[in-house]
């Protein structure tokens, strides 16, 4: 909080309430120049009250009033026009500094969720994605019963097929041969 | 007009109930020069960057229809013969139970889930050739 006089104005007349009285108070606690400017309106005002003004009026005070309230009757219901301040942009950005406030945090708030939420969904897809590549299969379980065969599998990313790749089996010179060995190979 | 919308019902049903089916092929991959193969025109491709031969002859080709539970026998010539178990299926593909036999022998026995794309068994070698079984769902 700035230093400001209307503050401590404000404070020592009792206009302000909640969290700007909240405010003005922390502030002048905390901030020597503003204290010493409470310290002096409030000396300025006790003065005042100690030394009230001594109106002189020309009529008597019963007679004042009855001329205000002749005046009243006379104008009876006639309207009148009164001009309403403009504000400027900083006037009302000051005014309604807590709203504006709320606003922005509320903005960022949501701003903050919705990047929050892009992100969670986001984060399976990219997973997803990279552990199971569409197209492929997907082996689960794999064993070559013929002994010392091995087998391994993998995604070949190049032809875009699964490939399962057996080694150990045995070599023959030709297509009768493998049938005859592989048929008196009991697995 | 009743008759029509009926025959339309028993169309879209028909189609929606066609079960997948697995295609297995036998194929040989040599470096021999021979005419390409023009039923492998779509896989040869595949198989030259995963193998490396220059040449590859289709030697059997079987389809079988996939239903739950229900094992597929698929005798493709040569003494290979496949098993295929299908277990259910998923929206990433059929869930299946594959066996590859030669003769009595058992050279590959796996639970895989087959999607879009072919899988490929590397087989045996015989002689200067080796044997693959491809194996793919199709519609």
């Amino acid at each position: 909080m700035s230093h400001n006089t209307e503050s401590v104005s404000g404070l020592l007349d009792g206009e302000l309430k909640g969290l700007r009285l909240w405010l003005a108070k922390r502030h002048i606690s905390a901030c020597p120049v503003c204290a010493l400017e409470y310290r002096h309106q409030q000396h300025v005002r006790r003065l005042l009250q100690a030394n009230p003004p001594t109106a002189t009026m020309s009529d008597s005070a019963e007679f004042f009033w009855s001329k205000v309230k002749s005046d009243i009757q006379r104008r009876g219901e006639e309207s009148v026009e009164v001009p309403l301040p403009r504000l400027a942009l900083a006037d009302w950005l000051e005014q309604h500094q807590f709203a504006m406030a709320t606003a922005a945090a509320l903005i960022i708030a949501v701003c903050g969720a919705v990047w929050f939420m892009q992100t969670i969904r986001r984060a399976p897809a990219v997973t997803a994605s990279v552990a199971t590549p569409p197209g492929f299969a997907q082996i689960e379980q794999l064993k070559t019963p013929v002994p010392h065969s091995a087998a391994t599998t993998f995604d070949s990313e190049d032809a875009g097929v699964t490939v399962i790749w057996v080694t150990g089996l045995p070599w023959t010179p030709d297509m009768n041969e493998m049938k005859t060995q592989f048929a008196n190979l009991d697995t | 007009m009743r008759w029509l919308v009926a025959a339309l019902l028993g169309v879209v049903l028909s189609a929606s109930v066609q079960a997948a089916s697995i295609e297995a092929r036998l194929i040989r991959a040599s470096n021999e020069t021979e005419k390409p193969d023009e039923q492998l025109t779509k896989l040869e491709p595949k198989l030259k960057k995963v193998f490396g031969y220059r040449h590859f002859q289709q030697l059997g080709l079987q389809r079988g229809p996939l239903k739950e539970n229900g094992q597929v026998r698929l005798d493709l010539g040569e003494g290979i013969v496949i098993f295929v178990t299908p277990r259910a299926a998923e929206k990433k593909g059929q869930m299946m139970d594959f066996e590859m036999y030669s003769g009595r022998a058992a050279l590959v026995k796996s639970s895989v889930r087959v999607g879009h794309g072919e899988l490929l068994v590397k087989g045996p070698e015989v002689g200067n050739t080796l044997l693959v079984v491809s194996l793919a769902v199709v519609e």
